[in-house]
C-alpha cells in the first residue's frame, strides 16, 4: 500500500528515503545506484524498496468522502 | 576491565572496537540495546471521527481514507521519537504518575502529545511525518531527517484530525521502542601472509591490498585495510580459478578478545547516547545482581 516506515528486518527507518527514490527511479536512474547513493546498505532495507509496490491511489477512489 | 575505541562515529551509528572482553561480554552490550535501552514511541491514537466543515472555505471533509485505523496507529507507532533520558520517566517510575491507576497516568514528565490535523486535495496528497506537531517542547518534534516519511495519503474530501501519546517502553515489549537497527558485533581480524610467493596471485590482480601494505612478519593488523583485504580474499577464494594456486597464502584469523561493534539508531536518541545508555542499563543490572550476592553469602 505505501512504503513501511522501516524495514521488517532489522528495523532500520526507512521511509524517509521513499519519495527521493520514488522521483529518481522514475527519472530512469538505476535503482541500485540510488539507494546506494541514499546511504541504505543492508540488501533487507534494499529489498523493502525494491519490492514496493504503491497501491495507496488503486484503493483511494473507493473511499473518497460522497457529498450528500 | 573492557576498553573501547571509537573507529567511526556520525549522529546515528557508530563502530566501535571493544579489547579485553569476551564475545559473552559484547553480546550482553548488543542484547541490551536490542532490548532494554528506554524509548519513547507513541503508544496510543485518539482519531476524531465524523463530517467536518472547513468554517472558512465552506468545504466539508470526512475522516475516511484508504487505510485502516490499525494500520495509521502502526504507521505512526514506528516513529522515531526524540528521546532525552534525563528528562522524562515510565509511567510507572514517573514522580507525579506512578501512584495513579494505568488509565489515568500521564503527565508531561512522562508523556509527549502530538497532533495532526491534515486534508486532503484533489489527485491524493501525501501526509508526511513532519506534519506531526508536538504539545510543548518544540525540540520533540520529529527529527527533520525524517520529516519525509509518508504516513498515508489523502484525497479530495478526506480529512485526518488525530492526537498521539507517546510513554517510554523498552524494546523487550515491543519493537516500536527498540532504538537500534543491525546492531553486529565481529571478532577483529589481522590478514596473515603464510606463503610469500603464492601471495603474488593476489597481488597481480591489481585490487586494493599490495605486498607493502604487510609488515615483515607478514601481518596485516590496519583494521581498514583487513576490511579491504577480506573483499580482495574474495578474487582468488573459493569457486575461483585461482583457488587452486593462490591455496590460502593469506588467510584471516581473529584477534583473541578484540572485537568489531557496531549499530545504528532510528534517529530518537544519538548513537553515542544509545551505547552509554546500554551501558548504565547493563551495569545497573549487574550492581542489582551483586547485592543479592552479597546478601545470600
Amino acid at each position: 500500500m505505501l512504503i513501511p516506515v522501516r524495514c521488517f528486518s532489522c528495523g532500520n527507518v526507512i521511509g524517509q528515503h521513499w519519495p527521493d527514490y520514488k522521483a529518481r527511479t522514475e527519472n530512469g536512474e538505476n535503482a541500485g545506484d540510488v539507494l546506494a547513493d541514499l546511504g541504505v546498505e543492508r540488501y533487507c532495507c534494499r529489498r523493502m524498496f525494491v519490492g514496493q509496490i504503491e497501491l495507496i491511489d488503486e484503493i483511494s477512489p473507493f473511499t473518497v468522502y460522497r457529498k450528500p | 576491565m573492557a576498553k573501547l575505541t571509537v573507529l567511526s562515529e556520525e549522529e546515528t551509528s557508530i563502530e566501535i572496537l571493544v579489547t579485553d572482553a569476551n564475545r559473552a561480554f559484547v553480546n550482553s552490550l548488543r542484547r541490551t540495546m536490542i532490548a532494554d535501552v528506554p524509548k519513547f514511541a507513541i503508544d496510543q491514537m485518539r482519531i476524531e471521527l465524523g463530517v467536518f466543515k472547513d468554517e472558512a472555505t465552506g468545504e466539508m471533509y470526512e475522516s475516511n481514507y484508504a487505510l485502516s485505523d490499525e494500520q495509521l496507529a502502526h504507521r505512526f507507532a514506528m516513529l522515531p521519537i526524540p528521546t532525552f533520558h534525563n528528562d522524562f520517566f515510565f509511567q510507572d517510575e514517573c514522580p507525579d504518575c506512578k501512584d495513579m491507576v494505568e488509565d489515568q497516568r500521564g503527565c508531561p514528565s512522562c508523556q509527549i502529545i502530538y497532533t495532526i490535523s491534515a486534508a486532503g486535495e484533489e489527485g491524493g496528497r501525501y501526509i508526511m511525518a513532519s506534519e506531526l506537531n508536538v504539545i510543548g517542547d518544540r525540540r520533540l518534534d520529529i527529527p527533520e531527517a525524517y520529516g519525509s516519511i509518508p504516513l498515508t495519503k489523502l484525497y479530495e474530501g478526506q480529512v485526518l484530525h488525530a492526537y498521539f501519546y507517546a510513554i517510554m517502553g523498552r524494546g523487550r515489549d515491543h519493537s516500536k521502542y527498540s532504538p537500534v537497527s543491525g546492531v553486529t558485533f565481529q571478532a577483529r581480524q589481522h590478514g596473515i601472509m603464510n606463503v610469500k610467493t603464492r601471495s603474488k596471485h593476489l597481488f597481480d590482480l591489481n585490487l586494493n591490498i599490495t605486498a607493502k601494505d604487510f609488515d615483515k612478519d607478514g601481518k596485516l593488523t590496519d583494521i581498514d585495510k583487513v576490511k579491504l583485504l577480506k573483499n580482495d580474499l574474495n578474487h582468488v577464494g573459493d569457486g575461483t580459478d585461482l583457488q587452486a594456486d593462490f591455496n590460502d597464502a593469506i588467510t584471516l584469523q581473529d584477534v583473541e578478545g578484540e572485537f568489531i561493534f557496531k549499530f545504528q539508531t532510528d534517529g530518537s536518541m544519538s548513537a553515542r547516547t544509545c551505547f552509554v545508555q546500554a551501558c548504565k542499563e547493563l551495569a545497573g543490572r549487574f550492581s542489582v545482581l551483586s547485592d543479592d550476592f552479597a546478601e545470600a553469602l
